[in-house]
């Protein structure tokens, strides 16, 4: 698909639950489904979903999100998250990526608890695609950053009404 | 300190040499090129992009003009990649010929003066980088980080390179990280979505990318993933360097971004993929608002 055909989609980030399938049944807007490095969630997890529910997305690498902000194409971001409390939530890595393009770009963020996504699918780290090791340096610890949870503070997952009247 | 990627793309015995930069780190292989469709091939298969895509075009007019003009070289190459500014590179080639000097003096002279340019631009952004330098960085800047290190080590300063990864083509994970690593120089490789965490919790605390197009107004383009890491250091207040070349007067927007096969968007991925639809513009656009100072390259200097 070409850029100039993604109009006001939807992004997930995350491993889908059912609310958030019935949201987008709801919507029926064209979602943007990223890859969600290191776990490749979006392939290996959310991907089958979206098809079983018979929604449109359009699959992307991770680093896509800023051109899609830039040109105005995310109407809508969907964050599924592990744990909730008042001050924030706590979600899979890159979950601050996308919360905060959304909020930097003025485009509203919906949160949901993530998915049964299985346990499985959370071990590869950024060394690893496609069962491929890229890096095979003996201290592979110390060469990469570990893919840990990230905690999303209540005001950053906001976008106030003038903002968003702005855009 | 040694990288092959720091001139990619070489003449040897009046043959065209490529880096397969595709097929790095886990075989180091050339690619011989004997005529223009193999360097258009070349471009096109993404066996060399950044430096050496201008040695290519340079190597090429100083091998194949015989054939051929500039001009249509330039016309050949700006059709397999848009983005990039390879009428500036043939304006400079017709701007040195001439008077007895030919393409190849030219393009030789060019690639000296352009590696000593490429050392003072290292030095430049040396001395405004801080004291640890714990640099974020995306994508492949042909060797020159290693320039960076060495005057960022002369000047007395502490550094560590914090590499993006770059999806689909992985360029940070298997060009940068390979070429620092090899030089054992600090480097931790993220994924391209973990560069808020890193920003947020004090990880890093400067960016340097590369830029494929510069405007005078400071805007830049560069391979995708370059725009949010710019808009979230803005917004962190954390330093962002394009290190650019020849910013011309346009309007960004104007350039138009390569959108890739949505096919290479599963790169290393096996399986297929056929079925699945997918989105893949290869650069992004960053305003020179998100721009902190761009590093030019002074080739005249």
């Amino acid at each position: 698909m070409k850029l100039e055909n993604i109009n006001n989609a939807f992004l997930i980030w995350g491993p889908i639950s059912p609310e958030g399938v019935m949201e987008l049944r709801r919507q029926r807007n064209l979602v943007i489904l990223p890859e969600n490095r290191p776990f490749m969630l979006g392939l290996k997890y959310n991907m089958s979903i979206l098809k079983r529910a018979e929604l449109s997305f359009v699959y992307c690498t991770d680093n896509t999100l800023g051109m899609l902000f830039y040109k105005n194409k995310i109407a809508k971001t969907m964050i599924f998250y592990k744990t909730k409390t008042d001050q924030g939530i706590t979600a899979i890595a890159g979950s601050l990526y996308a919360a905060m393009l959304s909020k930097l770009h003025n485009v509203p963020i919906s949160i949901f608890l993530q998915g049964n996504a299985p346990a499985g699918l959370f071990k590869d780290d950024v060394s690893v695609l496609g069962g491929k090791a890229f890096i095979a340096a003996p201290n592979k610890a110390d060469s990469i950053i570990p893919a840990d949870d990230e905690f999303i503070e209540i005001p950053m997952l906001t976008v106030s009404v003038d903002l968003r009247t702005k855009s | 300190m040694e990288s092959p990627l720091l001139f990619p793309v070489q003449i040897k015995d009046n043959k065209i040499v490529v880096l397969d930069e595709t097929l790095i780190p886990f075989k180091e292989e050339y690619i011989e090129v004997t005529g223009l469709p193999k360097a258009l091939w070349v471009l096109k298969e993404m066996k060399t992009r950044s430096l050496g895509q201008v040695l290519l075009f340079f190597y090429s007019c100083a091998l194949f003009r015989q054939e051929t003009t500039v001009d249509y070289i330039c016309g050949q190459f700006k059709a397999v990649r848009p983005t990039f500014d390879f009428d500036t590179l043939a304006s400079i080639i017709k701007r040195q010929t001439g008077n007895g000097v030919t393409v190849k003096d030219a393009v030789e002279s060019f690639v000296w003066a352009f590696d000593r340019a490429r050392k003072k631009r290292c030095l430049a952004l040396a001395q405004i980088l801080p004291d640890p330098a714990n640099i974020l960085t995306i994508c492949n800047v042909n060797g020159e980080l290693l320039y960076l290190y060495e005057e960022l080590t002369q000047l007395g300063k502490k550094a560590c390179f914090y590499v993006s990864e770059t999806r689909p083509y992985l360029q940070g994970t298997r060009l940068t990280y390979w070429e620092l690593q090899k030089n054992n120089i600090p480097v931790k490789v993220l994924c391209d979505n973990q560069a808020a965490s890193l920003m947020r919790n004090g990880i890093v605390n400067c960016v340097v990318t590369g830029a494929d197009r510069a405007t005078v107004g400071n805007d830049v383009i560069n391979k995708l993933g370059t725009y949010a890491i710019a808009r979230l250091a803005k917004h962190f207040g954390i330093p962002f360097y394009p290190l650019t070349q020849y910013p011309i007067k346009i309007n960004i927007d104007a350039i138009p971004i390569e959108e890739r096969p949505k096919e290479e968007t599963f790169m290393f991925l096996g399986g297929d993929f056929s079925q699945v639809d997918a989105v893949y513009p290869a650069f992004d656009i960053t305003k020179g608002d998100f721009v902190t100072k761009p590093i030019e390259l002074n080739l005249f200097e």
